[in-house]
């Protein structure tokens, strides 16, 4: 595979317009910091930092399994349901008098949120069922065993071992082990998605999955395995997130679709324009959450962030959508 | 004998659905509690059917819900008022405003190239977030200053027969000879089933797909102004619920009659089901959970079922030789 036909695409020459496109997230997230750090007193503490921080590492989880789906040509809705499914069978587990495992729990939880997952992808793959539609039924199915295994409330246990909020109570060299946990994830999701035959797959299947099969590649293998990624790191992100908290909420996941889809989106607008990437997912989601935690510091209604949000997304992906040619991957639905 | 089941099993499944909430509830057959379910179906219906003319093009518009609910609160905020008292001005207000907002859709999709489905979910966020602000968040209930008129469509009785019920006839006949008696209404099903010989035939997508996308905008201000009326409130925070809902209605409805098309009859009957479905599980005092599971494992169900049909007549048709691929409409969401 060459790397260099699939980088080089025709972008429109003039490279003022060029950098503005690859970077337009950076320099975003620049003058968002900058101006909520004049404005927003207390806003560089090291509290709210770890704040942002921890919000940012779990939606930036979210926004990777969200995006290796969107990489290969395919969409998900399912992301949110997916990780709270996970807590929450960790959470009933724990709450179960035999059983104190921390780990084997959260190896539960994730397992079965992303067996549930690969039902799906299994119709979404060898049916060609539209995933976008599918994930939305599969979402809804989730949301019905979480409201059964929580009570529709917040699920939290006093018999809950002391290792749930593990995320929460511990810190490497004073950092929250959260960050830290997420993330080293998010390196190693990075390096696999960046640097390795894998990733360049992915890309290629969602690039043109006719021509990827032809060069004798699997498509079927690796869309199973975008799926698997996928279904375990919203697990892991569903995990880490209620250790967090020290609870379950049944909108644990449901809360941040919205933000997670668009960090999702706005990674293809980072860097390689046009492809989907890791570093981009977690710039996103970080401007994202900056903006939700400075303007609930301010006390300003929550509800703007729709508005910024709008905005934001929409001129990103449509200066992507003037410079460049191709446009973005295709998503093939219905 | 199989081909008749995979043409008509919706029907077939309703009619077992509806016999098996009669044996197990009594109340579920009269005659208030019918309507009720045909009148609250209605609203899913006229959404659905909004959708059905962007899907049609192979295009989705994800801002449908959001646009029903700021249906509502125009009317509520308009009629609130108390220089403004025309009811009929101010359905002609929320429809004319809409359109503006499928034309802004249409425009982000179309010239600027972002593709249908990031742009209407943008475009959305940008409508939520203006009517959040707007209505400070907060819905309307009941107010003293709407006029009579406000709750007519969505409670009134005509000739014994709910009005919302009456609208929605009106409403699925037009599209329904809109969509297939027209030029215009093919026009929009032939680019979604292929583009590019639209594209030799000398139609123009880009216009067929502005259309789709008006059309949209229209009845979902009415489905909004039906929901409005028939809750007698203004809320801008339902749009999620009803886009979930039209969603899985047209979905459903695609598995009628023409397996795998999305079309009016099968909406119909779609959202009488799963309204049904609703208001019986409800009446028998189920959980939450359980209409949640229906509801999703009914989306999925159908999906897969028109995928199944949709193989099978695709090998029918190669195998006898006519040479056609069969294949499926493929929307493309992003660039191209």
């Amino acid at each position: 595979m060459n790397e260099n036909s699939l980088k080089n695409r025709s972008l429109k020459d003039n490279a003022a317009v060029q950098f503005l496109a690859r970077y337009f997230l950076l320099i975003t997230l620049i003058i968002v910091i900058a101006v909520f750090t004049a404005i927003v007193p207390n806003f560089l503490t090291p509290k709210n930092i770890f704040t942002i921080l921890k919000t940012t590492g779990y939606v930036a989880l979210l926004g990777f399994s969200c995006m290796i789906i969107m990489r290969i040509g395919e969409m998900t809705f399912s992301i949110g349901a997916q990780a709270t499914l996970a807590a929450a069978i960790c959470g009933k587990l724990l709450d179960s008098v035999s059983f104190h495992n921390y780990y084997l729990a959260a190896l539960a939880g994730i397992a079965g949120s992303t067996l549930l997952l690969m039902l799906i992808a299994y119709f979404v793959i060898v049916w060609k069922v539209p995933s976008f539609i599918a994930t939305l039924g599969l979402s809804t199915i989730m949301s019905a065993i979480v409201i059964l295994l929580t009570g529709n409330k917040q699920m939290l246990s006093s018999k809950w071992p002391e290792s749930f909020t593990m995320f929460k109570t511990q810190t490497v060299f004073g950092i929250p082990l959260m960050i830290v946990a997420a993330f080293a994830i998010l390196l190693i999701l990075g390096i696999v998605n960046a640097r390795t035959k894998l990733g360049r797959y992915l890309f290629c299947v969602g690039a043109n999955a006719t021509a990827t099969e032809q060069s004798g590649i699997n498509v079927r293998k690796i869309k199973y395995i975008a799926f698997i990624l996928s279904g375990v790191v919203a697990g892991i992100a569903g995990c880490l997130q209620a250790s967090n908290l020290g609870q379950v909420p049944h909108s644990l996941g449901g809360d941040y679709l919205m933000t997670t889809i668009c960090a999702a989106t706005l990674s293809a607008t980072f860097i390689k324009p046009g492809d989907y990437n890791v570093p981009g997912v977690v710039v996103g989601s970080f401007i994202l959450i900056i903006i939700k935690n400075a303007v609930s510091n301010l006390g300003a209604k929550i509800y703007v962030i729709d508005l910024i949000t709008a905005v934001i997304l929409l001129i990103g992906i449509g200066i992507i959508a003037l410079v460049r040619k191709e446009g973005l991957i295709k998503i093939t639905f219905t | 004998m199989s081909a008749f089941l995979g043409k008509y099993w919706l029907a077939i499944v309703t009619v077992a659905t509806f016999c098996a909430f009669m044996i197990l509830e009594p109340k579920f057959l009269s005659w208030n509690n019918m309507m009720a379910i045909c009148c609250t179906a209605s609203v899913a219906a006229v959404t659905g059917i909004g959708i059905t003319f962007v899907m049609a093009t192979g295009e989705v518009d994800f801002s449908a819900g959001t646009q029903c609910a700021a249906a509502t609160v125009i009317m509520g905020l308009l009629l609130k008022q108390s220089w403004f008292n025309s009811y009929i001005g101010a359905v002609l207000i929320t429809i004319l405003f809409m359109m503006l907002f499928g034309c802004l859709n249409a425009f982000v999709h179309i010239k600027m190239g972002i593709p249908a489905f990031i742009a209407t979910f943008g475009t959305s966020y940008l409508l939520q977030g203006v009517f959040r602000i707007i209505t400070g968040n907060q819905g309307y209930y009941n107010l003293q200053s709407w006029p009579d008129s406000f709750t007519f469509l969505g409670q009134g009785y005509l000739f014994g027969i709910p009005v919302l019920v009456i609208a929605l006839v009106v409403l699925s006949l037009i599209a329904a000879v809109y969509t297939e008696k027209t030029k215009w209404g093919k026009y929009l099903y032939a680019l979604g089933s292929n583009s590019t010989a639209c594209d030799y035939l000398g139609i123009n997508a880009n216009a067929q797909k502005t259309r789709g996308f008006i059309l949209c905008s229209i009845f979902c201000a009415i489905a909004g102004i039906m929901q409005g009326s028939m809750a007698n409130m203004a809320s801008i925070n339902i749009g999620d619920d009803s886009m979930i809902k039209a969603i899985t209605v047209i979905m459903v409805g695609a598995t009628f009659i023409k397996n795998g098309v999305f079309n009016i009859p099968g909406t119909l009957l779609a959202a009488f089901l799963l309204q049904m479905i609703d208001n019986g599980l409800t009446m028998l005092g189920t959980g939450a959970w359980l209409r949640n599971l229906v509801q999703g494992s009914i989306l999925l169900g159908s999906l897969i079922l028109v995928m199944v049909f949709k193989r099978r007549s695709a090998q029918i048709i190669s195998s006898s030789g006519r040479g056609s691929t069969g294949k499926t409409a493929e929307i493309n969401v992003m660039g191209g």
